[in-house]
């Protein structure tokens, strides 16, 4: 019986030998599959299915996994000219460019960037290498809704006015109107599957800067549209 | 009743045979002791699999003995013996939840547990019967993997990545190691213990061994388990991506392609680009040869005149996806490129902008489209009703992909800018 690997996000293979990695019999519905310039030769000769993309660190990168505010905090914590991997989220308010431009020698990000500071995302622009995955401009002082979101009365009212972003599924409950939106949400920036009755997805899309990805009319509205 | 399995705790003994005796010091507790050749075949026949009366047989035949009730007796004494000076563990391989009793953690025997999946490659492999030794908390440390069981009594063995020991109960993070994402934490009362030793094939895997020693352990394991080692090399086979980047792979491996079908952008670098003739390929909409000065940027970027101020030469750049130029001036992006390459749609906001991208351009496979500079942007599936009228939008709409219109809105009013 040899080895399967199979329904991970993330397959973290850097530190894995490429002896070991040769005894995969086969990696199935992988999202992203991390490699390292030792081993990505014999990862070459693995079976695969459904894996969306590779990613190669050379040994001189850092890489970051996971959501991460971009932001002077960040970069003080790295050494200089770090060359930068990012797999996952990249949210800009801002940053002191000099401490940037310091800090990172070269980007890569394999995931969104959301921004709200121009002159910070053109520094950063300069330096980025690679992006698989989108560039958007976000207002200020945005609310983040990050993974997840099931958009209820209290989420609504956690608005407050202020700008929303969101990275990941969203759930309309039937409860929310599109009135409800409409007057709680005035910009939103927008990535992943929406799901709702017909007119709050339309209130939702109505509020959308940018907006990327599918919805579905879900189907309690379609069954209540049955009944009416 | 409960059968038990003497293990030899080999884990700390270094062995030195020395004509009619065999000497091992146990660096554990610092101490020596020497064997006659029958007590170390009896040590050795303890490897977690065999009962007493499996290692009585085998000394039976070994020393062709007939008495088995009397060597029985003998293998009996002696692993008593071996499990007075702290050389022997005991492991039972009945089902964690029979087995599982209080007492302190040194009285229990040590829990075989099969192992499925493959989440803690290449240290285990599904089929390993993991043995698990019953721990207090502060025998845990970060890095120490633990099997623990979930609300349906399904255990995980998994790898320490965080100890809350200052919550009531004490809270355990663990991971697996090619996983991303640790799981949740769950309470110290559903570990079951730490993992310190795996039975392959009825032998026994000291941890240390096997954390020290991953590839080689693999390759070895390889050979027994795959039958893929002797095996030419395998050909892999590519479908379903969207780019497909080989800069970073030896001519060998893109030879050995079987096949690529279905592929939006397939990236070379000049030192392997000659190797792609010999590839079968189906369905990829282009190839590029890109040396690694070449950014490539994979979706829906725009980018800002910002980026101006701050360049150190002009990019070269291949987008695979749609590019948004339209905050940039004709000018701007002169200075901005020195080569582009679009696998999709450019979009600009004036007539003399895209001018200027049609200069530099070395390719653009869905054209140029003229769009505001300011607007909002839907890109994928959409749907436009009449809540967009009373929204704040002022700016016009730019949709990407698929446009439903909802059926209360009988046309797109003329109100509603639409770029499609």
């Amino acid at each position: 019986m040899g080895t399967v690997i199979r329904h991970i996000p993330i397959l973290d293979l850097r530190s894995v030998s490429a002896e070991a990695i040769l005894k995969i019999d086969l990696v199935e519905n992988v999202k992203t599959v991390v490699l390292s310039t030792e081993n990505v030769e014999a990862f070459m000769e693995v079976p695969r299915v459904e894996v969306r993309s590779h990613l190669i660190i050379h040994p001189d990168e850092t890489l970051f996994i996971g959501q991460i505010e971009f932001n002077d905090s960040f970069l003080s914590q790295l050494p200089e000219n770090t060359k930068l991997v990012i797999l996952g989220h990249v949210l800009i308010d801002g940053f002191t460019i000099p401490l940037f431009r310091e800090r990172i020698k070269t980007f890569r990000v394999y995931g969104q960037i959301v921004y709200a500071d121009a002159k910070s995302v053109g520094a950063l622009l300069a330096r980025l290498e690679r992006l698989q995955g989108q560039l958007l401009r976000m207002r200020p002082n945005s609310v983040r809704w990050i993974g997840s979101t099931e958009l209820n009365a209290e989420r609504l009212a956690t608005v407050s006015g202020r700008p929303v972003v969101s990275i990941g599924p969203v759930k309309i409950n039937p409860d929310v109107t599109a009135t409800d939106i409409t007057q709680s949400i005035n910009s939103m920036v927008q990535i992943g599957e929406l799901f709702g009755s017909e007119e709050a997805l339309c209130a939702l899309f109505s509020v959308c800067d940018r907006r990327l990805g599918t919805y579905c009319v879900t189907e309690m509205d379609k069954a209540h549209s049955a009944t009416v | 009743m409960n059968t038990y399995y003497p293990l030899c705790a080999f884990e700390n003994l270094q062995i030195e045979e020395t004509g009619s005796e065999i000497i091992l010091f146990d660096s554990k507790a610092q101490t020596f002791h020497l064997l006659n050749p029958t007590a170390y075949a009896i040590l050795k026949a303890c490897n977690g699999s065999n009962t007493t009366r499996d290692i009585a047989v085998m000394l039976s035949s070994k020393f062709d003995i007939e008495d088995l009730d009397s060597i029985t007796a003998d293998v009996t004494e002696t692993i008593k013996s071996f499990e007075s000076k702290g050389l022997m563990w005991f492991v039972t391989h009945e089902p964690p939840e029979a087995t599982i009793k209080s007492g302190s953690s040194s009285e229990s025997p040590l829990l075989a547990i099969s192992v499925t999946g493959a989440s803690m490659f290449p240290v285990l492999f599904s089929g390993d019967k993991v043995l698990v030794k019953k721990s207090s908390l502060e025998e845990l440390t970060v890095g120490d993997i633990v099997v623990w069981s979930d609300a349906s009594h399904k255990h995980v063995a998994h790898r320490i990545v965080a100890l809350d020991t200052s919550s009531t109960p004490p809270l355990i993070t663990t991971k697996g190691d090619v996983s991303h994402e640790p799981d949740s934490p769950v309470e110290f009362n559903r570990v079951l213990g730490k993992v310190v030793a795996v039975l392959q094939d009825g032998e026994p895997k000291w941890m240390k061994e096997l954390e020290n020693n991953q590839g080689s352990t693999a390759e070895q394991r390889g050979s027994r388990q795959s039958a893929t080692a002797d095996q030419p090399k395998r050909r892999p086979s590519y479908t379903l991506l969207k780019v497909l980047d080989l800069r970073e792979v030896s001519v060998d491996s893109i030879q050995n392609i079987e096949s690529v079908q279905e592929v939006s952008l397939v990236l070379l670098s000049p030192e392997n680009e000659h190797a792609w003739s010999q590839v079968p390929a189906k369905n990829v909409k282009a190839v590029f040869t890109a040396p690694k000065e070449y950014r490539v940027y994979t979706g829906q970027p725009e980018l800002l005149p910002e980026i101006l101020e701050f360049m150190e030469e002009p990019l070269r750049l291949i987008v695979l996806g749609q590019l948004f130029l339209t905050s940039l001036e004709p000018d701007h992006i002169e200075k901005v490129f020195r080569e582009l390459i679009v696998v999709g749609q450019v979009y600009v906001s004036s007539v003399e902008a895209k001018t200027a991208v049609e200069s530099i351009a070395k390719t653009i496979t869905g054209g140029i489209s003229i769009v505001p500079a300011e607007h909002a942007r839907w890109i994928g599936e959409s749907i436009l009703g009449p809540e967009y009228l009373s929204s704040n939008h002022q700016a016009p709409l730019v949709a990407i992909g698929d446009l439903s219109v909802s059926e209360r809105m009988k046309e797109i009013p003329s109100s509603i800018p639409l770029y499609r």
